[in-house]
């Protein structure tokens, strides 16, 4: 009997194959996108899960508000785990880890690289990470001031291999480490990233203080539990910290749990950009769209199909076949198809994976998507769906008195095949829903994308080119070499300053004129040359720009930008004294000479926040050229010699301004690709669906257009009558997909502070693109039938 | 083996109701060959329907085989159709995705038959229906009167007690016509019942018996050589 049921089910496929096509490729490329996504997600979920005591783990967070402002850092003063951990008996294990803020060159032997990834840690950070040495001892590795553990391909990047203890690497400011362990490379889902940890008994003497608010510190606890415990007495350990201080900032410390960083945090100083929790459930909601959609085309299809079956279930029920019999033939065949599906599906996967990978930023290979639990997602919801999609045709078919469907030709509608058309109809009103939404989306999405690019930024970072000063020699050189690079007729000006626009500016400590002597307050500060408000092309709108032959103007001048004079309430900001007072015995006093016009020196996400300029050689950390249009190519060339000429050994690292500019907005961008594809698939597989129904709609209605063409009717109205049904499908879709559509685009919309507007023409030129799409689906079938010789369609009676 | 008392079937429909049978007494006994006549929509094929099991009357009695079936489940009624009925269309009804031995083959497996059986019994089934050449064949394939073959081998396949034929020679010519119901004639002569719809007055000579039908009633019931009323 099975034979039987699957001959049956195999013909029919044979048979059929348009519908059975439409129906297995939809349902495939829904179940492959959708197992994508998922893998996307579970990917994200499992961010720092790889540490044995994730769950255990929490970061000491800062939280102070200084004159109504909150600010929030991802790390805490070097003084507060000892402090902490004294106070707390739940903390099994506690670590600080400071990032070395500038890049550092390591060489060994005659080979040198430039190394980002350094971090320093106290030894107890194997008590609470998971970080497998390969060699070396963990509880020891980081005991010396010059112990150094490599990552695996660090060590193979240095030496050619891992078994490397012992060996010794200096950096060219100096310092030298002896190799005291390898550990594995860390996982990709870590939120934080070094390849290089160093002792911080290597940190100068007085390191631990409670002045600056550099460190990452984690605590392990006992049991998760136990964190309320610890919450309960923060109160009372800040308020130790300030016995006595009246003056205080109201000043917090708050933990968060390790495995919420990198979908919930999103503060300063976070170790590099985190993920986001909006865009897991934006990616889980399409996931969601795609297979509704698909799903919906399996089950309009197969219940379209099914009446067609009439017949069929007509003669079994004759020969005797029971109804629970023929409710598993039709549902067996549905599986069946689902089952083709599932497969196509990871067939599918296997070649577009790589694509995904470059999309996303993930290193999926084919065997992650062979786990079980992937397998059994895949499988169980095909099987699903071809449960759903068989059981209506199954129940409804099965009913059927093969007395009625074995006389008359055609089956009557009657009440469940009226349901049926209704269902049909509400299901293509669906896909078509979530279509427009989706389009929609897309494009608010591309159009904000393209609004930060075009943005007047306030600054001009095309052709900047930017050349981190890692190493001791090239900041002494800076003058020379700046003025050695400016010889050059490719660099139209040069400038040298701490960091660039779109690198995270530092919090400094400084007071203005007016302030309360309570208070201190630190504000984004910048230390540039006197070259800087030109070079990046920022605009002054009051006051002049530093002097370089002015000395005042570097050791008692500031800029500022209209946002501070706005914070501090400066109606006439030239001439306001201000005081830099970060880390000095006594205080930088000067008054502002120039107010520059807002530029947005962070993401567009965040409003401009003030910001003050002076002139501060020490803290100069990186040099920018501009370059004139030309051959870059050969321009890079030409300054590397010259670098190498005046330092050489030293690497020429340098990359571009508008690059730092874009990396802000990878996620986005990211997101965009990732829309816009499924996007794509999501019409494709909805056309897919409306298709194969408009096919059997022109189908079920050949004799009625034979009748018709006798009496007169032409192509173009058959045509239109085939096709309205679809129109007004369509069009309903519309009215319904708008208002999901911007609720949607407008709460995303408010992840930024500077945006771009929906525009109302979005809406009808979704709707009309949708209609296109829909009718030329719709009508290449109807114009065939409709152009079908009459006497053909009648005879088929 | 038959015996109908006061068979009544109702159709309703939202704002009209038709009567299809009114009052309907009949007996038919074992190896009879039964003809039903009568003009469209006199009530023959929801008569026979009745009479096959596949509908249910609204009202009256109707004994198969001694069981009162009236009010029998559509699977108790399945259950006793399977073993004891076999059908004959005007269409022939054969499904297309199958081939002339699979759809032959068909009541067996409803029938649980084992697999060397139903080989064995198929093949003398064509065999018999002289098809034999065609069994791995698709019905469309076939021309009509071929088709009406098949679809009487599959109506003999399970032996049953009575044959129903609605209209077995309407889509035929009157070659393929008269070949069909000599087979029947074979089968009754072999001892089958069988009841047979039709609107030729030629090939109802074939049965013992003719009822005709007009408007839900049976007005005469002609025997072979006479008029009873």
């Amino acid at each position: 009997m099975f034979s039987n049921y699957l001959l049956v089910a195999l013909r029919n496929f044979a048979r059929n194959k348009v519908f059975s096509s439409i129906n297995v490729i939809g349902l495939s490329v829904g179940l492959c996108s959708c197992l994508l996504i998922v893998l996307f997600i579970n990917d994200e979920l499992s961010y720092d899960r790889q540490n044995e005591h994730a769950e255990s783990i929490y970061r000491l967070e800062s939280r102070y508000v200084a004159d109504g402002q909150e600010r929030r850092w991802a790390a805490v003063q070097s003084a507060m785990l000892p402090y902490v951990q004294e106070q707390s008996p739940e903390v099994v294990a506690g670590v600080r880890i400071q990032r070395n803020l500038n890049p550092v060159i390591l060489r060994y032997e005659d080979q040198s690289f430039t190394e980002t990834g350094l971090v320093f840690a106290d030894s107890s950070i194997f008590d609470v990470f998971t970080l497998p040495l390969i060699h070396g001892d963990p509880a020891t590795a980081l005991n010396d001031p010059a112990a150094l553990v490599v990552d695996e391909t660090t060590a193979r990047k240095f030496f050619g291999g891992v078994d490397v203890l012992g060996k010794t690497l200096t950096s060219v400011n100096g310092a030298s480490f002896k190799i005291t362990g390898v550990m594995r490379d860390l996982p990709r889902q870590s939120h934080f990233h070094f390849t290089c940890l160093g002792s911080t008994q290597l940190l100068p003497e007085g390191w631990i203080n409670w002045s600056i608010s550099d460190y990452y510190t984690y605590i392990r606890l006992q049991a998760p539990e136990q964190v309320t415990a610890i919450e309960e007495r923060i109160p009372a350990l800040v308020e130790g910290l300030f016995e006595g201080q009246a003056n205080r900032s109201e000043y917090s410390i708050r933990l968060r749990p390790l495995l919420d960083i990198h979908l919930y945090s999103h503060i300063e100083k976070e170790f590099r950009p985190n993920g986001n929790v909006a865009y897991i459930y934006i990616l889980g909601v399409i996931a969601a769209f795609l297979l509704i959609i698909a799903c919906f085309n399996y089950m309009n299809l197969s219940t379209a199909r099914a009446v067609r079956r009439a017949r069929e279930v007509g003669i079994r029920k004759v020969m005797g076949a029971r109804r629970t019999q023929l409710i598993q033939q039709f549902l067996g065949e549905s599986l069946l198809l689902a089952l083709m599906a599932a497969l196509l599906a990871l067939l599918i996967l296997s070649l577009v994976l790589p694509e995904f990978n470059e999309l996303a930023g993930t290193s999926f290979s084919f065997a992650d998507m062979l786990q079980i639990e992937q397998l059994a997602l895949l499988f169980g919801i095909a099987l699903g769906t071809g449960l759903l999609a068989g059981s209506y045709p199954a129940f409804f078919l099965s009913v059927f008195r093969p007395a009625a469907v074995l006389k008359g030709s055609s089956v009557r509608l009657n009440n469940s095949s009226r349901f049926s058309l209704l269902l049909r109809r509400s299901l293509v009103v669906g896909q078509f829903v979530i279509s427009i939404v989706l389009i929609i989306g897309t494009a608010v999405l591309l159009r904000q994308l393209n609004f930060m690019q075009s943005k007047n930024l306030g600054y001009n970072k095309e052709q900047v080119l930017v050349l981190p000063l890692s190493s001791i020699e090239s900041r002494q050189k800076l003058p020379l070499l700046k003025e050695r690079l400016l010889q050059h007729s490719a660099v139209n000006a040069a400038t040298a300053s701490f960091e660039v626009p779109g690198k995270r500016l530092p919090y400094l400590g400084g007071r203005f004129e007016g302030q309360s002597e309570e208070t201190s307050i630190s504000w984004r500060t910048l230390a540039v040359d006197a070259d800087f408000l030109p070079a990046m092309g920022l605009q002054l709108v009051a006051g002049r720009n530093f002097d370089a032959a002015v000395g005042s103007d570097s050791s008692a001048a500031f800029i500022v930008n209209e946002a501070f004079a706005r914070a501090v309430g400066w109606e006439e900001p030239l001439g306001k004294s201000y005081e830099y007072d970060f880390r000095l015995d006594s205080p930088k006093s000067g008054s502002v000479i120039g107010v520059v016009k807002d530029f947005h020196y962070a993401s567009l996400h965040q409003a401009v926040e003030p910001l003050v300029m002076h002139i501060w050689p020490a803290h100069y950390r990186v040099l920018s050229l501009r370059l004139a249009r030309g051959d870059i190519q050969s321009t890079l060339a030409q300054l590397d010699d010259i670098w190498q000429d005046l330092l050489p050994g030293l690497p020429f690292e340098h990359f571009f301004l508008d690059e730092t500019y874009e990396r802000l907005y990878q996620k986005e961008r990211s997101l965009g690709q990732i829309f816009s594809v499924f996007t794509l698939l999501a019409i494709g597989i909805a056309c897919l669906g409306l298709f194969g129904l408009s096919a059997f709609a022109a189908e079920q209605r050949t004799r009625e257009i034979g009748i018709r063409k006798i009496l007169g009717a032409s192509t173009g109205s058959l045509s239109y009558l085939l096709s309205r049904e679809f129109i007004i499908l369509v069009v309903v879709a519309n009215l319904l997909a708008w208002p999901i559509a911007w609720y949607g685009a407008d709460a995303w919309l408010q992840n930024f502070a500077y945006r771009s507007a929906i525009d109302w023409y979005l809406f009808p030129l979704a709707a009309f693109g949708a209609l296109l799409i829909a009718l030329a689906t719709v009508s290449v079938r109807a114009i065939k039938i409709a152009m079908a010789n009459p006497v053909k369609a009648l005879r088929h009676e | 083996m038959i015996k109908a008392k006061d068979l009544n079937k109702v159709y309703r429909t939202d704002e009209v109701e038709t009567t299809a049978l009114n009052n309907v007494n009949l007996e038919i006994k074992e190896g009879e060959f039964v003809a039903i006549m009568g003009p469209s929509g006199c009530g023959k094929s929801t008569l026979l329907n009745i009479l096959g099991l596949l509908d249910n009357p609204s009202s009256g009695e109707y004994h198969f085989l001694d069981h009162e079936v009236s009010g029998y489940s559509e699977r108790k009624r399945a259950d006793l159709r399977k073993q004891n009925i076999g059908f004959v269309f005007q269409s022939f009804n054969l499904i297309d995705e199958l081939t002339v031995f699979e759809n032959v083959e068909l009541p067996l497996l409803y029938l649980s038959v084992s697999s060397s059986e139903r080989k064995e019994r198929v093949n003398a089934a064509l065999e018999q229906m002289q098809i034999t050449h065609r069994k791995n064949h698709f019905p469309q394939q076939l021309s009509g009167g071929q088709q009406q073959r098949v679809a009487v081998a599959r109506a003999v396949i399970a032996k049953p007690h009575l044959i129903l034929a609605d209209e077995p020679t309407g889509n035929l010519d009157s070659t393929h016509g008269d070949e069909v119901m000599k087979i029947l004639t074979d089968l009754n002569e072999a001892g089958t019942s069988i009841i047979m719809v039709t609107h030729s007055p030629a090939y109802a000579e074939y049965a013992h018996r003719t009822i005709n039908l007009f408007d839900g009633h049976i007005v005469t019931e002609n025997f072979k050589g006479g008029f009873h009323v």
